[in-house]
């Protein structure tokens, strides 16, 4: 049961979430019934959910929001931005009962005053007092003369999947009525054919509900692919029923003895269908169709096709993103064996080559080329889009402008951008910090924005692009921009840097990242703590990323994020320094040189007309061995920015898998993690971001001339 | 008299059907279920129930429910199976 329940908190999670990013469009006023539709549906499928793992303050509390939304659809009531609000308040709620189920607590009385009074707050008419019985049944005895039919025969995995028919039946309860029932169990085999976790059950219901025919369908939606389901409308004709008859696994007399039994047929209305079926045209050598031969038929047609012909179009829409859930950690072990794999095929291609045996060579070259393959299929098993990420600040940003009277608008784009889910997950908090940020000091109040000439609405945007093996985030707005005198005679005041001390524009900008450092004139409680920018900053240089930031004073700020796409496994550039290998990213490398003048003590070079600077790793790294007839220079790049290393030899290319070093070796400059080779030596992986730096800022301390500051962005 | 070990349910029946096993093996002269310990029969367990009855038919065997708890009871009356099984006190 737990790990059904895990799958419902989970699927819940991205209901809600839909059903979040609905309202928030129709706040927007994007009023088309698709998304009035997709939200119910959110609705209506948590409820379903709760209702499977039997979840009543959940059906109880979502029951009551789906009135709402019902209303809202079928035009009983209007839509307007306070009950958008109230319905974005019970989608909190609604999370929060979520959290409680994961931790298999329940609401405490706090929490049940705050969902009622949440609930009240949608001010639905018809809306009773949410007491746990007059919430869960809606309106029955009222119309209960429509009586539906129910027959259902659940497939042999059904328990298996972790669903339990009986179950259906309790949530069928809380639409309406079971007037009648039988429970059909045919199919189970003698004790020697018995498979235990097998399942054999069926049920005939004749049901009293006033839903329609999708929301029954939707019952059974969690296992609709492989259950045989037909539902039979009120008032229908006793042809649907031979119909159903026909269907069905059991002999006729025996079906039509149990559809009398539950209520579905008088015994009249039988006997004419069981005739009307003998009437069926057969002859000695073509028997009637036995029933049971048009069930194994039936079994043999795949339910699609099935459902396709029964039009049940409510299943279309459900089943459309085929997914399969898989738990982060086996993923994670998989990555780790593809690493291992790497390596041992970097091994074997190695061996083969001293041995010299070409087909060998032949043979662990196309093992080579699948291993690349299997490792970036492996890899984009983790990979997901930003998208989901930045959409849930719609949400954030509608709220903050709300709370601070401003007017906001998020645009994003480049959401379908992939980067690997680890990634994702840290990068989330930064985001919000920067968004909550850009609202705050970022944007003008709608006064100031028209005296300055701008229209009211700020906007906010996010975007995301991949660019030479990173991941690149945008967030910018049209805000104020930064004042760098009031952030420099903050940084003064706070002792940040001394009065005297001349900084260039990229300098002062950067001090905003700063521990300790906020110019908002007044504190709100929504940013402005004086925290939260140095720790943005710290959190991406965590992911062997790194945070620049623009601003143009009245015209709006940008930040760039930029982090690698994966943090497990590069393609690695392999150079030696005397007996040593270290790899650098080969993404990052531009072009390799033949080191000249390697007398000369000068720390740049002439790069196609561009002064370079380069680092000697020989020097960096202090390594003490004699020095090799020619040396190379590798011309790398990070975020726009070039920087030469000066190394022995050039070993050419290898996947290679990343080994974080322990933390006795992380105060290491310029070393960014470790690798073993296929020989089986140990190999540093260099730190091309820390280099690049290294180099930029030995250049102009050496030059000591006014250049444009190092951080210079890609057009 | 045969005395499920467990509770009634998907996580017990494959112990269970090697239990029943091994009753039948020794040839019981009836297929009385002492079910007063059960505490939670879902679809599983039921199927069980409803097995051991089949099977009791086919070894003529008398089959019965001693002394059921409220859970059985209850879950037997909702999928309108209490005519189909004896009961004893």
């Amino acid at each position: 049961m737990d790990e059904l329940l895990a799958v419902f908190v989970q699927e819940s999670r991205e209901q809600l979430q839909a059903l979040e990013a609905g309202l928030i469009a129709l706040d927007r006023g994007e009023h088309d019934p698709d998304t009035l539709n997709g939200v119910f549906r959110a609705a209506h499928t948590i409820k379903g959910g709760a209702g499977v793992v039997e979840c009543d303050f959940i059906v109880e509390f979502t029951h009551v929001v789906e009135n709402t939304l019902d209303a809202l659809r079928n035009g009983s009531r209007e839509l307007s931005p306070p009950l958008i609000a109230a319905l974005l308040q019970c989608s909190d709620h609604l999370s929060d009962l979520l959290d409680l189920l994961e931790q298999s607590a329940t609401p405490d009385a706090e929490c049940l005053a705050r969902g009622q009074q949440r609930l009240a707050n949608l001010g639905n008419p018809t809306t009773p007092t949410p007491t746990p019985t007059a919430a869960a049944t809606p309106p029955v005895a009222a119309n209960s003369d429509r009586h539906w039919h129910i027959s259902v025969r659940f497939g042999l995995d059904t328990l298996r999947h972790g669903m339990d028919p009986v179950s259906f039946l309790h949530y069928l309860e809380e639409m309406g009525e079971i007037v009648g029932l039988a429970t059909i169990y045919d199919q189970l085999p003698a004790l020697a054919e018995y498979d235990p976790e097998g399942c054999y059950l069926g049920f005939e219901i004749d049901y009293a509900s006033t839903a329609d025919k999708a929301s029954i369908e939707r019952v059974f939606d969690f296992v609709r692919d492989d259950c045989l389901l037909h539902i039979i409308p009120p008032d229908s004709k006793v042809d649907d029923f031979i119909h159903l008859i026909e269907q069905l696994p059991e002999t006729p007399p025996r079906i039509g003895e149990i559809l009398v039994q539950v209520g579905a047929l008088t015994e009249k209305e039988l006997q004419q269908a069981l005739h009307t079926q003998s009437q069926l045209p057969h002859d000695d050598d073509h028997p009637a169709p036995k029933v049971g031969e048009i069930l194994v038929e039936h079994h043999h047609v795949p339910p699609q096709l099935v459902e396709a012909a029964a039009g049940k179009q409510g299943k279309l829409q459900a089943g459309q993103n085929h997914t399969l859930r898989i738990q982060a950690d086996k993923l994670d072990k998989l990555i780790d064996l593809v690493g291992e794999l790497v390596i041992a095929g970097a091994s074997a291609r190695l061996l083969a080559r001293e041995i010299g045996q070409t087909r060998l060579s032949r043979v662990t070259q196309i093992m080579s080329r699948l291993v690349e393959e299997i490792r970036d299929s492996a890899l984009e098993l983790r990979m997901v889009q930003i998208g989901e990420t930045f959409n849930r600040f719609h949400r954030v940003v509608r709220d903050l402008s709300h709370e601070l009277n401003k007017e906001v608008e998020l645009n994003i784009s480049g959401a379908e951008t992939e980067l690997d889910k680890s990634v994702v997950e840290k990068i989330s908090d930064p985001l919000m910090h920067l968004v909550r940020n850009a609202i705050d000091h970022g944007i003008e109040s709608p006064e100031q924005r028209l005296a300055a000439g701008k229209p009211a609405r700020g906007k906010i945007g996010f975007n995301a692009y991949h660019d030479s093996g990173s991941i690149v985030i945008e967030v910018r707005d049209d805000g104020a921009g930064v004042n760098r005198q009031k952030v420099l005679k903050r940084a003064i005041e706070r002792g940040l840097v001394s009065a005297n001390q001349s900084l260039s524009d990229t300098e002062i900008l950067n001090l905003l990242l700063e521990p300790g450092f906020s110019t908002a004139d007044k504190v709100s409680n929504v940013s402005g703590r004086g925290v939260g920018m140095d720790v943005v900053k710290r959190n991406i240089q965590s992911l062997r990323g790194r945070i620049d930031m623009e601003s143009v004073e009245g015209q709006g700020s940008r930040f760039m994020i930029r982090l690698p796409l994966t943090l497990a496994i590069i393609d690695g550039f392999h150079v030696a320094i005397a007996a040593s290998t270290y790899i650098l990213p080969l993404d990052s490398v531009v072009r390799c040189l033949e080191f000249k003048d390697a007398a000369s003590d000068r720390d740049y070079l002439d790069f196609g007309g561009e002064a370079l600077p380069f680092v000697r790793l020989r020097d960096l790294f202090r390594i003490d061995a004699p020095m090799p007839p020619r040396q190379n220079v590798i011309v790398v790049q990070y975020a726009g920015q070039k920087a030469g290393l000066v190394v022995d030899q050039l070993l050419g290319e290898s996947q290679t898998v990343i080994k974080p070093l322990s933390s006795m070796f992380q105060h290491m400059r310029g070393i960014g993690g470790a690798t073993i080779l296929g020989s089986g030596e140990v190999a540093l992986i260099l730190d091309v971001q820390a280099l690049v730096q290294l180099a930029a800022t030995r250049e102009t301390d050496s030059l000591s001339v006014q250049r444009e500051p190092a951080v210079n962005q890609p057009a | 008299m045969f005395k499920p070990a467990q509770d009634l349910t998907i996580y017990h029946v494959a112990a269970l059907k090697q239990q029943l096993e091994q009753y039948l093996a020794q040839s019981p002269s009836d297929m009385i279920l002492d079910v007063s310990a059960v505490q939670d029969m879902d679809s599983a367990g039921l199927q069980f129930l409803l097995l051991t009855q089949q099977e009791a038919g086919r070894r003529q065997l008398k089959h019965a429910l001693h002394q059921p708890t409220v859970a059985i009871k209850q879950q037997l009356a909702f999928l309108r199976l209490t005519p189909v099984f004896t009961f004893e006190e």
